[in-house]
């Protein structure tokens, strides 16, 4: 019971360090997709 | 070998193609893993029974179908795809008791054998871009049986991305997954019917 | 007298992350948006300053009276409508109507929105490619918040943070009593098959089928210019789906009838549900069995089966409406793997301080927007 409380607010500090993380490095994010090569479909850029 | 890995490449276009019409359907129809399985063979085998139809008539005519023909005979099946998915959940009636909870093994073909079948068969018949490239370069290996050598492995290359079909019908512990794919197949059917009709319409 | 004055330092105390943390966006926005936008800077800073005291003001009131939903509600409702505000109007301003054409899809200038990420999943997995029409930035932007969103809240993105909810939330408050009782809850499955459908049919017709057939938000934001029949049958859709789903219906079965019957990305925050470690729980003791929390959930995530096992079903929202409707005080936020009989306090706070801090950063801009359109109106004459 006690490992599971310590989990659970692990797993809580680790979510809220992910939110505000992930809210700061947003655009990091976006560069490293683009990077890896997300695109829009060519089927909406080609002319 | 080389119809082999044409076939392993072209998985993803006949998930796009395939998927659709299928994931529903086995969703709904239950978790037995062994029906799940003998589902999935009887579509696959109404599949290739659909490209064999359509390959032996281009064979016969002596090349692919014109234009017209092969979008009406398309437009046709995705018709009929679309009035099998639409008519399925709202004909069959619901069992009761989940078949694993009766302890007893389950046939692995299932009352209603034949709609998988049939609906495979459409699928077939619906010429998916996969399968023009596949018959394409079949038709170029240079005689019938090289031909027919090339499809039948290429066939087999396109299984693969089948596979863990039937595994999805074991999602929903915690929900009704049969009631959300009876509904999934009713929008499905709503959607194929709209492509029949706006392919249809043109021709007619 | 002492420890009124000590509580309501408490809950200062406790509002001052969240209002601090709002403070600090709308220090940046002002910093940041002006010059892109031409807005005027003054009406601009007097909207910021009138978005930081709502929310602050609005999330005190929660932290002090210990209720959530009534303050929730309003935050939640007033969102949606200057969202709309907001949007039709920069609409207006940058293309001179509501509507879109197919010049502006064929230029990838549609704005996106976080029901379209649900489509982009399978596509995004299968091929590294996104089939919407839009600034690749902006789409990108939106899946890694949803990514973010459905690990942090799960479902109770849509109490706190969808920008459309408010909408339904507002209009199933309407009436006092509602007119179509007794809904099955088990229609309230339809979103996942509406979620499964539109994956495989955007992959199949590389278009986001839900965004061109079936969204009703197209009536608060934009929609297609109608030049074809097939465009004409889509407007009359939304147009349907709007004023059934998110008006009339709301106001006769007092829920929100979209987010229970339609919305695909409630569906797929729904199935994070499970993996979040925030959630209601029901005290199967103190419960007498009233129903009172079944007849206010709003999205049919409370059922007869709920009160016995304690727990909601995977659609819940997490709004605590329920929380506060209760009158035995038997139904409390809850953090998974914790003891559930103590702490209900703090674990409300916990989880409101994540709802918020996304609330902020994804809602606060467009609730600025949105005042200093009205500002706007009533100082120049115009929205624009």
């Amino acid at each position: 019971m006690r490992l599971k409380r310590i989990l659970s607010i692990l797993w809580v500090i680790a979510l809220f360090a992910l939110l505000i993380g992930g809210l700061f490095t947003l655009g990091n994010g976006v560069a490293a997709l683009k990077e890896a090569g997300f695109h829009i479909h060519p089927v909406y850029t080609q002319e | 070998m080389e119809g082999f890995l044409l076939g392993l490449g072209s998985g993803t276009a006949c998930m796009a193609y395939c998927y659709p019409v299928l994931l529903p359907y086995m969703l709904s129809e239950g978790k037995d893993l062994r029906q799940g399985y003998g589902r999935l063979a009887l579509f696959l085998t109404g599949r290739l029974i659909g490209y064999i139809a359509i390959g032996a008539v281009a064979g016969a005519v002596g090349g692919l179908l014109d234009g017209e023909v092969s979008s009406l005979i398309a437009s046709g099946a995705t018709l009929l795809i679309a009035v099998l998915l639409i008519l399925r959940p709202l004909l069959r009636k619901r069992h009761r008791r989940d078949a694993l909870c009766t302890r007893q093994p389950q046939p692995v073909f299932s009352q209603g054998w034949y709609f998988p079948l049939l609906l495979g068969l459409c699928t077939g018949l619906s010429i998916c871009p996969p399968f023009l490239m596949g018959i394409t370069r079949a038709f170029a290996a240079g005689g019938i049986w090289q031909g027919v050598v090339f499809f039948i492995f290429f066939y087999s290359g396109t299984l693969v991305y089948f596979l863990p079909l039937p595994l999805a019908g074991l999602v929903g512990k915690k929900i009704d997954i049969g009631f959300i794919a009876d509904i999934a197949m009713v929008l499905m059917g709503l959607y194929y019917l709209y492509r029949a009709i706006i392919t249809l319409i043109p021709l007619i | 007298m002492r420890v009124t004055h000590t509580r309501w330092l408490l809950s200062l105390l406790k509002t001052l992350p969240v209002s601090l943390l709002c403070a600090g966006f709308g220090f940046m926005a002002y910093m940041g948006m002006m010059g892109d936008l031409g807005y005027d800077h003054t009406l601009f800073g007097i909207s910021i300053v009138i978005t930081w005291a709502f929310i602050s003001t609005l999330f005190f009131l929660m932290v002090h009276t210990g209720k959530t939903d009534r303050y929730r509600a309003i935050l939640f409702i007033a969102y949606a409508v200057l969202f709309s505000i907001g949007f039709i109007a920069n609409n207006i301003a940058n293309r001179g109507a509501m509507f879109f054409t197919e010049q502006d899809i064929a230029r990838c200038e549609i704005p996106f929105c976080h029901i379209a990420t649900t489509m982009m999943l399978l596509p995004m997995a299968v091929g590294k490619t996104l089939l919407f029409p839009g600034s690749l930035s902006a789409i990108l932007s939106m899946v890694i918040l949803a990514v973010i969103t459905a690990l942090v809240l799960g479902r109770g993105f849509c109490g706190y943070v969808c920008f459309y909810g408010g909408l339904e939330d507002g209009c199933s408050r309407l009436s006092k009593k509602a007119k179509i009782k007794g809904i099955n809850p088990k229609w309230s499955l339809i979103p996942f098959a509406v979620l499964i459908t539109s994956m495989l049919t955007t992959l199949a017709a590389l278009s986001p089928t839900y965004c061109f057939w079936a969204c009703p938000f197209k009536a608060v934001t934009e929609y297609e210019k109608i030049v074809n029949p097939i465009v004409l049958i889509q407007t009359i859709i939304f147009l349907v789906l709007f004023i059934g789903l998110v008006v009339v219906l709301p106001i006769l079965t007092k829920k929100r009838t979209q987010c229970s019957f339609l919305c695909p990305f409630g569906a797929m925050m729904s199935l994070c549900n499970p993996i979040n470690p925030f959630t209601i729980r029901i005290d199967t003791e103190k419960c007498t069995g009233c129903r009172r929390c079944i007849q206010v959930c709003p999205t049919f995530s409370l059922t007869h089966e709920s009160l016995q096992t304690g727990k909601p079903r995977i659609n819940c929202t997490k709004c605590g409406k329920c929380v506060d409707a209760c009158p035995r005080g038997a139904i409390h936020y809850h953090i998974r793997g914790t003891c559930p009989d103590r702490g209900h306090e703090a674990k409300r706070l916990i989880f409101l301080h994540a709802a918020f801090i996304l609330l902020i950063a994804v809602g606060a801009p467009s609730i600025a927007d949105g005042l200093y359109r009205i500002l706007h109106l009533i100082v120049a004459g115009s929205f624009v």
